[in-house]
């Protein structure tokens, strides 16, 4: 989006046709108004990541100083050294990577069939069931019901409590039912049955193809947010080698603030060690955290844009 | 996403409710079948200690070298009692680097007990106890749970207790529990502070009578770097010239505050200067008489904030200190050529530099020394001290558990000096091992045993368990001279306050509150503690004046229509009762 309004030239002539229609002069304050503030804004989006890759690859002490405060000082990686040191970084890693994984495919294979179910104005009950969804976007059980069902569908302490409570969320579902009402015409699923197709056909053979950027966006989203949850592993799961790198990350990252004022009996010995292995770890652990999210983007951002927007329109 | 952001606001808010005030109607709202054994009946009755030993103390290992008078826990022998096939489940927590199937330690205690455990870990911290109170609502219960590190407040372990969820351990602890009696036959107060209102004990309390904690909460400290040790200030009028004199020495590193700390931790530096206007407590809750007295409201509290409004005044107190986070604060300490503040608040070093390490000449730890409360214009030095800060709640049984005879043994043998030791130091031999006649401790007597600088990974845990120091065996820990520990340093910041302390006799203990009282305590404190702050700032920054009648009296009106007259009642009563 950017890009075609921040180069509206790209359309015209190339540079030196005498019949090339000039920036009329209020366009072009305005692009360079633009472009200052949308610069100002990457910036601020920008130099929070430089400045924590930097701080994972300098001495800890120059970043307490305030020393470091674009490139690196001192610079090490000890720190990410230090993070093979507990075996529990590199296995939440790979938990993270299961439970996302698995997430990602088991969420967009639910969601797609179910927003196309959704779609089809043909289906009884349809309002119904929408409903129902939508009922839960407003109102929920809360902690503790969910905790009980999750304990009686024997989750508790599996992979699948971090992976099945959380696999649809109705909002990308009803993103999805509105993508297949608006791309996917109703002539086309007629001119299928007079071929002979049957629904499920329809749907695999002609509807899906056609959704990519659907398809995308879901795996995507499911994806992101299962990699950055670690609500759903602090309640179900009682057996840290199941835990994601989320978790892990939070407990270490938490135990820098420990007010000692307020935890009777807890000696200032044992704070400052925790402080310590706070200090070391915690930006090397973030930028190991955003790894995953920041390769995939790329792959899937031109689809992104695509699908959120048809997505978007009202149905 | 919004449906995952909305679930997760709900929740949030659910646990945030969980704490001591939400306690009663979340598991009300699940009570029945859900929670076993969760019917709620009331306990019997029972006087603790009545019961007859049935277990023997082991005999004692010889060669040990205790110091003179030693109190705490002694070397024996331990007989394995368990069956090592039932296997019970507890609930340990979880830090970086531990693994309880591979710990020394967890495989010690299966070792000396030959008791079975599966551990379940939960985090340490807020997050921990989110997750056990799911687990508790939920009627998911473990047969124990190691509840120390603030899992548990003794309040929140006798309401878990008197609905059922908790049995009582007292008469199991009489019974079974040898080194656990030994350590409320030596420490009687052990008992008394863990009993909850119904006169039942539900938890096994871990002692650890910690002296250095007892003044953290107004530990301040100079810098040395400025004021040499035989020039530290011993009146406020002495502490008023010297730091105008130094604020603008050429020697300071960098012109900023003068007398600074953490914005959470602004209460805390206040009641250090307090102290020499009347006795004050971080709770501001005081004894007068075994009246409970509401500290803000006695006379010589405005004639303090008065003193201490005059240093913003004069710019000698940082009104940065009230926006300032921890990790400002370290930046201003580990600033180049030193700490740029000359008085700073700190329950330890680590809460103004990242280099704490007193070994080190010139780390902070080192420059910053502790400065020892001063005397105020009327005469008064005094300084808080937690005087009852010795154990907390650490070891609850449920009821689920089938076998608490074992659970209450596998804990006892934990009270043992050698288990005690390993717990925090791992293996003998490696870690530790015990003292040679003639070894100092911390606090220069006899060493009962001394530390081995190693790499300890995964051989300890920490203080969540059961476990027994008393003071004497904490300072009966020789630390060798290479070892990057702050006890040595602390022990003195310690002594530096002993003088000053406030008398036994003034301070509140940490009291059981009953289910209705705890739910209105947790309130009122926070909204008196709000108040309080809200005034500090205001004085602070200028909007509020002290010295006007006027002010003043809104202030102290403001405790009144917050309800500290209930406050205060409540806390008697709960006093009276644990202790009358």
């Amino acid at each position: 989006m950017a890009t075609t309004l921040l180069t509206p030239s790209t359309d015209a002539p190339p540079h030196g046709s005498p019949r090339r229609i000039k920036e009329p002069r209020g366009d072009r304050v305005l692009n360079v108004i633009l472009i200052v503030l949308l610069a100002l804004f990457s910036l601020t989006i920008v130099y929070p990541f430089v400045y924590i890759v930097s701080a994972s690859l300098s001495d800890p002490l120059a970043v307490s100083r305030g020393e470091m405060w674009l490139w690196p000082v001192g610079g090490s990686a000890a720190a990410y050294e230090a993070l093979l040191d507990y075996p529990e970084i590199p296995r939440g890693f790979l938990n993270s990577v299961l439970y996302s994984g698995t997430a990602m495919l088991l969420g967009t294979a639910v969601t797609t069939m179910g927003g196309y179910a959704l779609s089809r104005s043909d289906l009884v009950g349809r309002n119904v069931f929408t409903l129902l969804f939508v009922f839960t976007m407003m109102f929920s059980g809360g902690m503790i019901p969910l905790y009980l069902v999750v304990g009686q569908l024997g989750m508790l302490n599996t992979p699948w409590a971090v992976i099945v409570p959380t696999a649809v969320s109705v909002w990308q579902l009803i993103v999805t039912r509105t993508f297949f009402q608006t791309t996917i015409p109703h002539e086309l699923l007629e001119t299928s049955r007079l071929d002979g197709a049957s629904d499920l056909r329809f749907f695999g053979q002609i509807a899906l193809p056609l959704s990519k950027p659907i398809i995308a966006v879901n795996l995507l989203l499911y994806g992101v947010a299962t990699w950055n949850s670690y609500f759903p592993a602090l309640i179900y799961l009682t057996d840290n080698s199941l835990y994601p790198l989320q978790l892990i990350m939070r407990n270490i990252l938490l135990e820098n603030s420990f007010d000692p004022s307020k935890i009777p009996g807890m000696d200032p010995a044992r704070i400052v060690e925790m402080q310590r292995l706070s200090d070391q770890l915690k930006y090397s652990l973030i930028i190991i955290a955003s790894i995953p999210p920041l390769v995939a983007y790329p792959f899937v951002q031109k689809h992104f844009v695509k699908g959120m927007m048809i997505g978007s329109l009202k149905g | 996403m919004t449906l995952h952001a909305n679930r997760r606001t709900v929740l949030k808010a659910g646990v945030a409710g969980l704490g001591l005030a939400g306690v009663a109607p979340v598991l009300a709202a699940c009570s029945g079948d859900s929670i076993p054994g969760g019917g709620g009946e009331p306990a019997a009755e029972y006087e603790q200690g009545s019961a007859a030993l049935e277990v023997e103390l082991g005999p004692e290992i010889e060669g040990v070298n205790y110091p003179e008078d030693y109190a705490g826990p002694r070397h024996r022998e331990l007989e394995p009692f368990g069956d090592g096939q039932t296997e019970f489940s507890v609930i340990g927590r979880s830090i970086p680097g531990l693994s309880y199937l591979e710990n020394y330690y967890a495989n010690l205690v299966e070792e000396k007990t030959g008791v079975k455990i599966a551990y379940q870990d939960v985090p340490l911290g807020e997050d921990g106890q989110t997750t056990v109170n799911a687990m508790l609502s939920g009627g998911d219960l473990p047969d124990a749970i190691m509840c120390g590190m603030e899992l548990f407040s003794p309040s929140q372990v006798a309401i878990y207790g008197e609905m059922g969820m908790f049995i009582p351990v007292d008469e199991l602890i009489d019974r079974l529990a040898p080194h656990v009696r030994d350590m409320f036959e030596t420490f009687p107060e052990m008992r008394s502070l863990f009993t909850a209102p119904d006169g039942r004990m539900y938890a096994v309390p871990s002692m650890n009578d910690c002296y250095h904690c007892k003044s953290s909460g107004v530990r301040t400290w100079i810098n040395s770097d400025l004021v040499p040790a035989d020039a530290h200030p011993q009146t406020l009028a002495e502490f008023e010239s010297l730091m105008t004199e130094l604020k603008d020495h050429p020697d300071r590193t960098g012109s900023g505050a003068v007398v600074t700390t953490t914005s959470t931790t602004v209460p805390n530096l206040f009641n250090f200067f307090l102290g020499s206007f009347l006795p004050v407590s971080t709770t501001h809750l005081l004894l007068d008489d075994g009246k409970v007295v509401w500290g803000p409201s006695q006379e010589g509290y405005r004639e303090g904030l008065s003193w201490i409004q005059k240093q913003f005044r004069a710019g000698l107190f940082s009104t940065d200190m009230f926006a300032l986070t921890d990790e400002q604060l370290k930046r201003l300490g580990d600033a180049n050529g030193g700490p740029s503040f000359l008085v700073t608040h700190g329950g330890s070093q680590g809460s103004f530099t990242s280099v704490n390490d007193p070994s080190q000449e010139r780390s902070p730890a080192s420059i910053m020394v502790p400065l020892a409360p001063m005397e105020g214009p009327d005469g008064v030095r005094t300084c808080d001290w937690d005087w009852y800060q010795i154990g907390s709640p650490n070891f609850v049984i449920t009821s689920s558990c089938e076998d608490p005879e074992t659970m209450i043994r596998w804990a006892d043998h934990q009270f043992e000096l050698g288990m005690t030791v390993a717990m925090g130091a791992g293996e003998q031999g490696v870690g530790w091992d015990f003292a040679d006649e003639g070894a100092m401790g911390i606090n220069g007597a006899q060493a009962v045993y001394t530390r081995i600088p190693n790499d300890l990974d995964n051989q300890l845990w920490w203080e969540w368990g059961p476990y027994y120091k008393s003071e004497d065996q904490r300072h009966g820990e020789a630390v060798p001279q290479d070892t990057l520990t702050i006890e040595g340093t602390l022990y003195e910041a310690g002594k530096a306050y002993e003088p000053y302390r406030i008398p036994k006799e003034s301070k509140l203990p940490l009291l059981v509150f009953t289910t209705d009282e705890a739910a209105q305590v947790g309130e009122f404190e926070t909204n008196l503690g709000q108040h309080l702050e809200q005034f500090f700032a205001a004085i602070g920054t200028g909007r509020a004046d002290v010295d006007d009648d006027a002010a003043w009296q809104e202030f102290q009106d403001g405790f009144t229509s917050i309800g500290v007259d209930t406050f205060l009642e409540i806390q008697q009563t709960a006093y009276d009762r644990q202790f009358g």
